[in-house]
């Protein structure tokens, strides 16, 4: 049974938010408007979070993508109380969107925030409505979303391989935020697989995970910037 | 042919009283009964009145209540296993919490079922009633066999009696 | 402080007629009122429709405050719940003969504002339509709810609450439907008739209705604890910051009792003058109420104080953010309102005998229940407005919606009460005649319980 994760090499990172965009057209992402964006009710499943560090003029941005990090103890499942998120065998913090009756509760105990609420029902006038991804389903109001590391490129690259007979090789399946970044900061695989190149990275002495002392376990690790 | 009175009185002890002359005079507790405005503190009225078993049923209400919730959180979170929070399927926690609520669940409603079947109630049959009682006084229901209405009417009359009333 | 019943007797046919009086007679000030009430509760359902046709969205929440008015106004009902049924039960385990005009007033505002309280799970739903996901029943979809879930857990005791309050609530109701229905005249007759189930007084039933409401009693206290016990779970149950605190089980305990007594104080004071029930609740029954109020307060001032000085001390790096927008950012204002009006303000009214009046004690309830709903709104708000990453601050306006909603509230409640109020007598007529007869056993005139304004010879103070 893989047991997906990805790695983030913050070393890399130029905050130039391509993978933020390749996750909206993925993913079907609803694009909200200014008044709503004003409100704060922007999806962005992936985002990059910039910090700034130090006086001017020694100041210094920091850019951290931050997405759904699969928390192995993730705080957000056992509060939903109709089951709509689960944890996967394959290690993947499920958002089940028919189920989910919208309160929130998963989206309070989120540590990371990283969890998305569609207030009002989506509407992509034509010929918007042309670039919907057929693979990911649109979620109307009052239902949670979040990162689900691609799973539908997931899915999909494990029937291909079942059809053909063989395993899912290292690095065949690429998140859209991966497959976007143009420095190859975000490095998806199969942790338990010693072999993957995130199994490799993720074992690098810059190697941290985000709020690791709330013992969530998130399964995404950051590679710190070589002189932080 | 039993007959039924309804006695009127003003004081509780006028109606110890014309319990007691009755009871000599050879009518059965169980034919009599007490009806007040309130609850009467001190002895019953009438003798060997049979006591309440609401307590028992408030505890077999209770035990069904922990049972049907233990069970309930617990069997079907078997069958649903889903993995959330690399919490246990069966946490020992909540489901005692769940237990806790169904087991009060249960004492409540058997209390109240248990109060309705002991009584007899809802019961909207004409059982005698004397619907002054709620302005005060004491009215005392006595079934008395035919041959009886003279001394049923002595010994009440005897005790201060202040309205007697042969309803059947 | 041993009630003085001499010269105070009132007959039985004249308490009758006091507490059954406004069940017949009305007057067009009370039409008038309802009428304002009635609009207002349609406006909530209104805006309610208003939300459930354009999507929850219309409320003010965001992310990261995805919960805002309606979970700050549900833990408030909830906790004015607490009012009725804990001093009702607690008094009556206790033997305190103060409560019997009492039980009435508490026991029907504990019902109605779980009434009230529960709609707002379903309010604040995204898809409240699918709000039956939450019962567990059997279907072919391989669904069930999580119990694991504290919400989950807040459903099954609310449930449990509201079917305990609304039996406490019937149970000692049932003798004085019975005076109603040998009163009324009507279509009015019917209803009480069928209302009070045959009740005709006997031996009998008064042993075993008493029974069952001191049964009730002991089984209603521990579920009220508990039930707002679950709901301060809701918070302390996750890691967020101010929220993962141990201390939330009894702080909301005790702000929920606290409400609550403010609430019922201030029931108490309107159906005394509305229904000039001045020689029933008498100003004893507020002094002492007020007192256990007073009690509350401070109560309410050590919680609060530990849980903030916890927090300072602590220094966590994740908590100061929201500990600071409390104490002097952007919350202060509501922060320090709040101490003010659930502490500074009662504190000399309830403390000091010459301000502890009606009129005070009404005013400093009025501030108390202000307080409590902003302690609510502080406990969830700042907290949600300032999450672990910094990047994720935010901020939070309740929306036009929401805050009709939610305060709307307070007159679907109202109206509810004054519904109450036209249907059963607000005192508990067989619990005060009660009364009356173990005060006159009391105070040993009598060798014998009487009956009130019964004159025996020898009896120096005959009654009306």
């Amino acid at each position: 049974m893989p047991q997906w994760g990805m790695t983030v090499d913050l070393d890399r990172c130029t905050g130039c938010e391509a993978c933020v965009v390749a996750c909206h057209a993925e993913n079907n992402l609803p694009i909200v408007g200014p008044e709503q964006a004003a409100m704060g009710r922007t999806h962005q499943w992936i985002r990059v979070e910039r910090y700034w560090e130090g006086e001017f003029p020694n100041i210094r941005a920091r850019f951290m993508p931050v997405m759904c990090q699969q928390c192995d103890a993730a705080p957000c499942e056992p509060v939903c109380p109709v089951n709509a998120t689960y944890h996967t065998p394959d290690g993947l913090n499920a958002q089940v969107y028919n189920r989910c009756v919208g309160t929130r509760f998963c989206a309070n105990n989120c540590p990371y925030t990283v969890r998305y609420f569609t207030w009002f029902t989506p509407e992509w006038p034509s010929p918007l409505n042309e670039q919907l991804n057929p693979d990911v389903s649109i979620r109307t109001s009052g239902i949670m979303e979040k990162c689900t590391f691609c799973v539908q490129r997931i899915r999909r690259a494990q029937d291909t391989a079942r059809d053909e007979d063989r395993g899912v090789g290292d690095g065949e399946i690429q998140p859209a935020c991966a497959q976007a970044c143009p420095a190859k900061v975000l490095v998806f695989g199969d942790l338990s697989d010693p072999d993957s190149q995130v199994s490799q990275l993720a074992h690098s002495r810059r190697g941290y995970r985000l709020l690791e002392e709330l013992g969530t376990r998130p399964r995404v690790v950051y590679l710190k910037e070589a002189d932080a | 042919m039993s007959q039924t009175c309804l006695v009127k009185f003003s004081r509780p002890a006028e109606a110890r009283m014309a319990i007691r002359r009755l009871l000599q005079a050879g009518i059965q507790p169980e034919s009599m009964d007490v009806m007040t405005s309130q609850p009467i503190h001190g002895e019953p009225f009438v003798p060997n009145l049979k006591p309440t078993r609401l307590r028992t049923w408030a505890l077999c209400g209770a035990g069904l209540g922990l049972l049907g919730g233990c069970s309930l959180a617990t069997i079907t979170a078997l069958n649903y296993p889903l993995v959330k929070g690399g919490m246990p399927i069966v946490a020992p926690w909540t489901v005692g919490l769940i237990t806790y609520e169904t087991t009060m669940l249960g004492a409540v409603l058997a209390t109240l079922v248990g109060l309705l079947v002991e009584l007899r109630l809802p019961n909207f049959k004409n059982l005698p009633y004397d619907p002054s009682v709620v302005d005060g006084g004491v009215v005392l229901a006595v079934s008395c066999p035919e041959g009886s209405r003279a001394s049923v009417e002595t010994a009440v009359g005897a005790a201060g009696a202040s309205k007697v009333n042969w309803v059947s | 402080m041993a009630h003085d019943t001499a010269p105070h007797h009132q007959s039985e046919a004249q308490i009758n007629r006091d507490l059954l009086g406004p069940l017949f007679k009305t007057g067009p000030k009370y039409y008038v009122m309802l009428a304002i009430l009635a609009a207002v509760t349609g406006m909530v359902f209104v805006a309610w429709f208003v939300q459930l046709v354009y999507g929850i969205g219309m409320a003010g929440k965001n992310r990261p405050s995805f919960w805002g008015l309606y979970i700050t106004t549900f833990v408030f009902w909830i906790g004015i719940s607490h009012a009725g049924t804990l001093i009702s039960a607690i008094l009556r385990v206790v033997q305190a003969e103060w409560r019997r005009p009492i039980t009435r007033c508490a026991e029907a505002i504990t019902t109605f504002a779980l009434i009230t309280g529960s709609l707002f799970p379903l309010i604040h739903l995204g898809r409240a339509w699918l709000f039956y996901w939450m019962v567990p029943y059997p279907n072919s979809r391989y669904l069930w709810p999580n119990f694991q879930s504290p919400l989950m857990w807040d459903f099954i005791a609310i449930n449990t609450y509201l079917t305990g309050s609304v039996t406490y609530l019937y149970l000692p109701m049932i003798p004085d439907m019975a005076v109603a229905r040998d009163k009324a005249t009507g279509w009015r007759r019917k209803m009480y008739r069928l209302l009070a189930l045959g009740w005709r007084g006997t031996e009998r039933e008064w042993v075993r209705l008493e029974k069952a409401i001191s049964i009730m009693a002991l089984i209603i206290i521990p579920v009220a604890v508990s039930v707002h016990t679950i709901v301060s779970w809701d918070f302390a149950m996750t890691l967020m910051p101010m929220w993962r605190s141990t201390i939330f089980g009894p702080y909301f305990v005790v702000g929920a009792i606290f409400s609550g007594i403010a609430a019922l104080l201030i029931a108490m004071v309107l159906v005394r003058k509305y229904f000039r029930l001045e020689s029933y609740l008498e100003p004893l029954h507020f002094d002492n109420l007020a007192k256990m109020l007073f009690a509350m307060s401070l109560l309410w001032f050590y919680f609060t104080f530990t849980e903030y000085l916890v927090t300072w001390y602590g220094n966590e790096a994740p908590e100061m953010p929201v500990f600071w927008s409390k104490i002097s950012g952007r919350f202060a204002p509501l922060f320090w309102l709040m101490v003010f009006c659930n502490f500074i303000i009662p504190f000399p009214i309830l403390a000091i005998r010459k301000l502890r009046t009606i009129p005070m004690i009404f005013f400093a309830s009025c501030c108390i229940l202000v307080g409590m709903w902003l302690e609510r709104f502080l406990i969830i708000v700042p907290t949600l407005t300032h999450p672990f990453l910094p990047y994720n601050y935010g901020t939070y306006w309740p929306s036009l919606t929401e805050a009709a909603i939610a305060a709307g509230t307070l007159g679907l409640f109202v109206l509810l009460y004054f519904l109450f109020a036209k249907f059963s007598p607000m005192i508990s007529i067989w619990e005060y005649e009660e009364g009356l007869q173990v005060a006159s056993k009391h105070t040993g005139e009598l060798a014998e319980p009487t009956f009130v304004g019964q004159t025996v010879p020898g009896d120096v103070h005959p009654g009306h």
